[in-house]
């Protein structure tokens, strides 16, 4: 409860409250498309466009003078988008890998970002101060109106992943079997990568240039390992960033004046670590566990498949024999007849004379007809 | 059977960068035969059924399918790309990808409903993977993941069809139940095109050849076609292969 009125608290003040809708909101938008981003294999280009924003959040106070985030918002995305074609047309056209494409594009872009920034600082301007925010992100500067915007892009973004859910499957799975059943592909590729686009330029005030394409990726790389379904990864993936916008908004709104960009990437990073770790079936400790009860489940089997083997060489079949020889048989460890014991699978006399019974015997033939593979 | 032929191709000439890979092919398929392209590796035996389903885009030719350019006859075609064009890890099962072969007719935006949802079903357990429907594509072997694919294929319910190498290491289930399938298609004659590796096998499955290497060597009957002399001009060595006549 006490985690519950501190939220209440913080989340009272007004400004906290906005800064919680925008970065939630955030992460919802930019959840959705990092699912298609990286199942397209194109993480690394919101790497890129966020860095490549970073001219045109430049150009676009050059020409106009003012701060206006709705202009900066377009600059970003026009830029953003510019070095996203060019990108694709020299991994199309050349023999250039998609890689090096993607790291000359961003250098170009980003250095020339950072040329005009400087450019700018050194303007007798009193208006200019603020731009290099861009660079890691402030929360804090986040106006109601922002968080409208945030609010429009992110449901048209969502009202089109919605409506063309089937085609964006399908693009994202098999290209060239959509382009064959008659789809326009080159469409569905700019769509999807406007709104990829969009979704990162969106999050540029917020987290930042550097690490907004983290944004992109945590989500959709954690939700990936809790299901094998795509429309469940792209709810779970849209729960993750939401959560890491509130969480990481928590923490920096506590005191402290950490800032909160980093603080939310911090938190869709934990996010994955968790899910590697502990999500069902993919993560590590549950495939742990799995693969040591199968070991265990292997080598019991194989035991008493060795011991049905003796005991076959016998006339009568529930002839016993002592413990010594038992546990010099290959796979025999001190427990192996205890566990079989338990199982019901074997049986022992006052003399500690062991013999397999009726069970025992059904499921060793068993075993050794199916290869070993059931118990 | 109509006079038009299944597939219609003229002077085709395709090339990546400036090596030809395709050089002014000209056949004709008629319609209801099981035919095998074969030839050497990098003859250019993908690229021609992507030209004819454009997917690659040819420097010169024209290409006809029914009588008709493809964008008009889309929906009488299925395609069966090679396996190795997926990524077999994306998150979604078998019955999903078989429902991707309904798509075609359905067209934007409209999702399947019961109808697309029974056709699926069925097509998955023509291939024999029943059992399955359910599980992710990626918890499937080698074999499987072929017979999803064959069983999306059948889902688009066409008139022509063309296969990429359906039968690269596959095992011997696998190998059985997509000769049946091939066998159902042509009684209900369908005209099915196989890019095809095993020269042993063309003569059972198949009862019209074309071999290929850049430019068309021949085609037609296998009785007619097949034989040592242009096995040697195909793969420009000597053959001494066993062909029932």
């Amino acid at each position: 409860m006490e985690i519950y009125q501190f939220f209440i608290d913080l989340f009272s003040d007004y400004t906290t409250r906005i800064i919680g809708a925008g970065t939630a909101l955030l992460g919802i938008v930019s959840g959705i498309l990092g699912v298609f981003a990286t199942l397209k294999k194109q993480s690394l280009l919101g790497d890129a466009v966020a860095h490549s924003a970073l001219p045109g959040i430049a150009i676009a106070f050059l020409i106009t003078g003012t701060k206006d985030p709705l202009l900066f918002f377009i600059g970003a995305a026009l830029s953003g988008w510019l070095a996203t074609a060019w990108i694709l047309s020299i991994t199309k056209n050349t023999r250039i890998k998609n890689d090096t494409a993607l790291g000359l594009v961003l250098s170009v872009f980003f250095g020339f970002g950072l040329v005009l920034l400087t450019f700018i600082q050194k303007l007798p301007n009193a208006n200019q101060s603020g731009l290099e925010t861009f660079l890691f992100g402030q929360a804090a500067t986040l106006l109601f109106k922002d968080v409208v915007t945030m609010g429009a892009v992110g449901l048209m973004a969502l009202v089109l992943v919605l409506i063309f859910w089937k085609e964006f499957k399908l693009l994202t799975f098999d290209r060239q079997f959509a382009e064959t059943l008659g789809f326009n592909t080159r469409l569905l590729d700019v769509l999807l990568t406007t709104l990829i686009v969009l979704a990162i330029v969106l999050g540029l005030q917020t987290v930042g240039v550097v690490l907004m394409s983290a944004m992109l990726i945590a989500p959709a790389v954690a939700a990936r390992q809790w299901t094998d379904k795509l429309g469940k990864m792209v709810l779970l993936a849209a729960s993750f960033g939401a959560f890491s916008g509130l969480a990481g908004t928590a923490v920096s709104s506590s005191g402290s004046n950490i800032s909160t960009g980093p603080t939310i990437i911090l938190f869709s990073v934990l996010t994955v670590a968790v899910s590697f770790l502990f999500a069902p079936k993919r993560g590590v400790v549950a495939r742990y566990f799995i693969t040591r009860s199968n070991r265990r489940k292997l080598k019991l089997n194989k035991a008493l498949s060795e011991m049905y083997d003796i005991y076959r060489n016998h006339e009568n079949i529930h002839h016993r024999h002592a413990t010594a020889i038992l546990k010099a048989l290959p796979g025999f460890g001190s427990h192996t007849l205890t566990v079989l014991q338990e199982k019901g699978l074997v049986d022992v006399d006052d003399q500690k004379q062991w013999c397999l019974t009726e069970k025992g015997i059904n499921t060793a033939k068993h075993i050794q007809r199916s290869g070993g593979e059931r118990s | 059977m109509s006079k038009t032929p299944a597939i219609e191709i003229n002077d085709l000439t395709v090339a990546y960068q400036f090596k030809p890979v395709l050089w002014d092919i000209d056949l004709i398929v008629p319609e209801g035969v099981m035919m095998a392209i074969v030839g050497p590796n990098g003859a250019g035996k993908s690229t021609l059924i992507k030209s004819i389903l454009g997917i690659v885009k040819p420097l010169a030719g024209s290409v006809k399918i029914l009588g008709k350019q493809y964008r008009n006859v889309r929906l009488e075609v299925g395609y069966v790309p090679q396996k190795g064009t997926v990524d077999w890890d994306f998150p979604t099962t078998v019955k999903d990808v078989v429902l991707m072969g309904t798509y075609g007719k359905l067209g934007w935006i409209k999702r399947p409903g019961k109808r697309e949802k029974a056709l699926a079903e069925e097509a998955i357990n023509k291939v024999g993977l029943g059992d399955l429907s359910h599980r992710q594509i990626s918890r499937l072997s080698g074999g499987q993941q072929q017979r999803v694919f064959l069983a999306r294929a059948l889902v688009q319910d066409a008139a022509v069809y063309f296969m990429d190498e359906p039968f690269q290491g596959v095992d011997a289930t696998t190998e059985k139940a997509i000769v049946n399938i091939l066998k159902e298609l042509r009684r209900r004659n369908k005209t099915v095109v196989v890019v095809h590796h095993d020269l042993q096998t063309v003569t059972d499955y198949f009862d019209w050849v074309t071999l290929l290497n850049v430019k068309k060597i021949a085609s037609g009957p296998c009785g007619e076609v097949f034989n040592e002399e242009n096995l040697e001009r195909t793969y420009g060595v000597k053959f001494t292969l066993a062909i029932d006549q």
